[in-house]
């Protein structure tokens, strides 16, 4: 009965979440049919990729070959839910004060999070995976013991994140330290073909199809069980850690933003910014994922283009995105972040172009930040590509950051800053996706109508970046036009 | 800081919540704003400190429509809702932030600020904890600090009241009352606490439906006068 009931509340509070508030019916109908394609892909890949690899070469082990790369899936997917996935602490506040057995709690909030994307969305590829390729072609023990693994190490990796972000409680960098040097192993092991980490990969996952498949199988479930048993242990001792742990931390960055805010309204209006940025949990998660996922997504693409001297489409759409990530992801909703105290400003002395101005630098500033995050990535994977995405650069400050400081102005709905970015839709509808358009289609331009494209694109946003008296002066106007209707979304009336 | 509305109208669709064909309110007059839920008070601040645009009329701060010009900005101190703090800061940080829009130093910020510590009695807000995480009576009183502290002409209060503890409310009276009686500054303010409200405002407007329905001088009956009229209301 507690249980029933409690699955009726997860349900509730899924369905009546903050996150869909305001989102029009055309996007939730965009996401909808996103999530399904997704799954759709995700369901042909597991069902195809037999077929698929065959036709290329008929001798090829399908297994084997999907084996040999389980592992550094895992570790990736691993490393996605060390950023994005919540402890249930939260989800158990509520429920503390009744008359509930906390270890009753714990169990089924534990639990419950292995009914979490991160794990469905997988078993969306495996599924179909084994059915059309271990089902029938293994015995019954060895292909289930192959699909209990898997679970198991699904299961294993939730339960492990959930332990390390139990124990670790805010203190971030040890997990990036073990982020990075994961992935940047594998990316060296692929980039220098040593094969390591797929070898081990198949050591461990064909030995499941193996005479000893369904002992490691069962040693895999019982140390998930164990991690479970951990999990709710870890989660009963830290209950109480949410109201002790939010006590402001003072580094070494206070002092330069103190600094930073000593150079006048404009920086006293930039400190501010990184504050929030840094101080809540939604900006922060798009500040680390604009940071990670740029130099992340380069070696990828690199590695996949890797032999190809020509300038081609991808080429042209990453050099663009590389050092607007930051623009993109966090600077569309610029006023939005600050819709939870918009009234202060309006009624305070803010100068709107003061405001325009901070925003607007903090902007250009992010695009050369990401180039020299990237920049050792690019030198050793493809120098080449050096001239035309510095070109890309100069773009980004000069006209990205004005064109999505402008799209900014258009926020209207209010951001509760304090949750999760992942899956949280609050705020946003289909023109943040769109935007994107907007910022493509110059380049294209000077890049195909042009022999000299990335000088054009150079000089374009060069033009752009000394036009930004301009813009803000514009804007100001702009935002002065729109601040009522503004302030009224971000109070929540439309 | 002088305050003269005119003609000034709020509609929401066909809902008028707001219809003030003419209010003045004299520079350093005490002004006491009383009515039920949604009668109209927050929208009428909100008018005054040009939070919303007004369908119909204007709200003039010393002659100069509050929509036109920015200037009126500098001289008056507000406090409506949480909607004013930025709760990732600490209390002396938004302090010392709101201190710089009106051009104080920093010792100026911290002399303020030690002025009004008192008024958190024991609570050690020594910069450990961002906004967010304070109770809401002492969210509202660092919010209290930032309009108070930046000596202001006109002063704005939506419920300064609610949400503070016996000795804070006692507390922010006699601030407001000295404030009233020592400075040149209008004051503003919107309650449902009758008791305080006729303790600290000379003159109080019964607002009702959008529309001002009494505007009387503070005199020794007026408690009782507006206890009488709530009281009728309710039945």
């Amino acid at each position: 009965m507690l249980y029933r009931n409690l699955l009726r509340h997860q349900w509730k509070e899924f369905i009546r979440n903050p996150s869909w508030r305001g989102i029009s019916v055309a996007y939730a109908i965009f996401l909808v049919l996103l999530a399904l394609y997704f799954l759709l892909v995700l369901v042909l890949s597991g069902t195809m990729i037999g077929h698929l690899l065959t036709s290329q070469d008929p001798t090829a082990d399908v297994v084997h070959v999907v084996n040999q790369h389980l592992l550094s899936g895992f570790l990736l997917l691993f490393l996605a839910r060390l950023l994005f996935q919540n402890t249930p602490q939260l989800k158990i506040g509520p429920y503390l004060h009744l008359p509930i057995s906390r270890p009753a709690l714990t169990r089924f909030f534990s639990f419950a999070t292995l009914f979490h994307l991160h794990n469905l969305f997988p078993l969306a590829f495996f599924i179909p995976f084994w059915i059309s390729n271990l089902a029938l072609d293994y015995p019954a023990s060895t292909s289930l013991s192959w699909l209990a693994a898997i679970v198991a190490i699904l299961g294993l990796s939730n339960y492990l994140v959930i332990c390390i972000n139990l124990a670790l409680v805010r203190r971030a960098l040890p997990v990036w330290i073990l982020g990075g040097g994961t992935c940047g192993l594998i990316a060296l092991d692929y980039w220098r073909q040593w094969g390591y980490t797929n070898a081990l990969s198949s050591v461990v996952f064909d030995s499941l199809l193996g005479a000893g498949g369904p002992v490691l199988a069962l040693a895999l479930l019982a140390a998930t069980c164990l991690l479970f048993g951990l999990t709710c242990r870890l989660l009963k001792d830290h209950l109480h850690d949410e109201a002790q742990s939010e006590k402001v931390s003072t580094t070494g960055s206070q002092s330069l933003l103190d600094r930073l805010a000593g150079l006048g309204p404009v920086g006293q209006l930039m400190a501010l910014e990184i504050k929030l940025a840094i101080r809540n949990k939604r900006p922060r998660q798009i500040l680390w994922s604009s940071l990670m996922f740029v130099p992340l997504g380069l070696i990828n693409f690199m590695l996949l283009t890797r032999g190809s001297s020509d300038f081609t489409f991808l080429h042209y759409l990453w050099g663009c995105l590389l050092t607007s990530g930051f623009v993109i992801n966090y600077g569309q909703l610029m006023f939005g972040w600050e819709s939870l105290y918009f009234d202060g400003h309006l009624a305070r002395p803010v100068h709107f172009r003061h405001l325009l101005w901070a925003k607007l630098w903090l902007m250009q500033i992010s695009c050369p930040v990401l180039a020299l995050v990237c920049l050792p990535f690019l030198l050793v994977l493809a120098p080449e590509l050096l001239v035309s995405y510095s070109a890309f650069l100069l773009y980004n400050i000069g006209f990205s950051s004005a064109c999505m400081l402008f799209f900014a102005t258009m926020n209207r709905k209010r951001l509760y800053i304090s949750r999760s970015s992942f899956f949280n839709q609050e705020g946003t509808s289909l023109h943040h996706l769109l935007v994107i358009i907007p910022l493509m289609v110059p380049p294209a331009i000077l890049m195909l109508a042009t022999d000299f494209g990335p000088l054009a694109i150079a000089v374009g946003g060069l033009l752009c970046w000394t036009l930004s008296p301009v813009w803000v002066h514009l804007l100001t106007y702009r935002l002065q036009k729109c601040k009522y209707r503004m302030a009224a979304g971000f109070r929540g009336r439309s | 800081m002088h305050l003269q509305v005119q003609n000034l109208q709020k509609r929401y669709g066909l809902a008028t919540v707001l219809d003030l064909p003419e209010l003045n309110i004299d520079s350093g007059a005490s002004f006491g704003l009383v009515g039920n839920n949604g009668a109209g008070k927050t929208t009428f601040l909100r008018l005054v400190l040009d939070l919303i645009r007004p369908s119909a009329g204007q709200v003039l701060l010393n002659g100069q429509d509050v929509s036109q010009d920015d200037a009126w900005k500098t001289c008056t101190g507000s406090y409506l809702d949480s909607n004013f703090l930025i709760d990732y800061l600490t209390p002396v940080e938004y302090i010392h932030f709101v201190g710089s829009l009106y051009d104080m130093n920093a010792v100026q910020v911290e002399e303020k600020w030690d002025h009004y510590r008192p008024f958190f009695g024991d609570q050690p807000l020594d910069g450990s904890e961002y906004i967010r995480n304070l109770s809401e009576g002492n969210k509202k009183k660092v919010g209290l600090v930032a309009a108070l502290m930046v000596e202001p002409q006109l002063l704005v209060l939506d419920e300064p009241f609610a949400n503070l503890d016996p000795t804070s409310q006692i507390r922010l009276k006699d601030l407001l009352k000295t404030l009233d009686q020592t400075t040149d500054t209008t004051l503003v303010i919107s309650s449902h606490d009758l008791n305080h409200i006729t303790e600290v405002c000379r003159r109080i407007a019964v607002i009702e439906r959008g529309i001002i329905v009494r505007d009387i001088s503070t005199a020794p009956d007026t408690l009782r006068e507006l206890e009488r009229y709530f009281a009728v209301e309710e039945t």
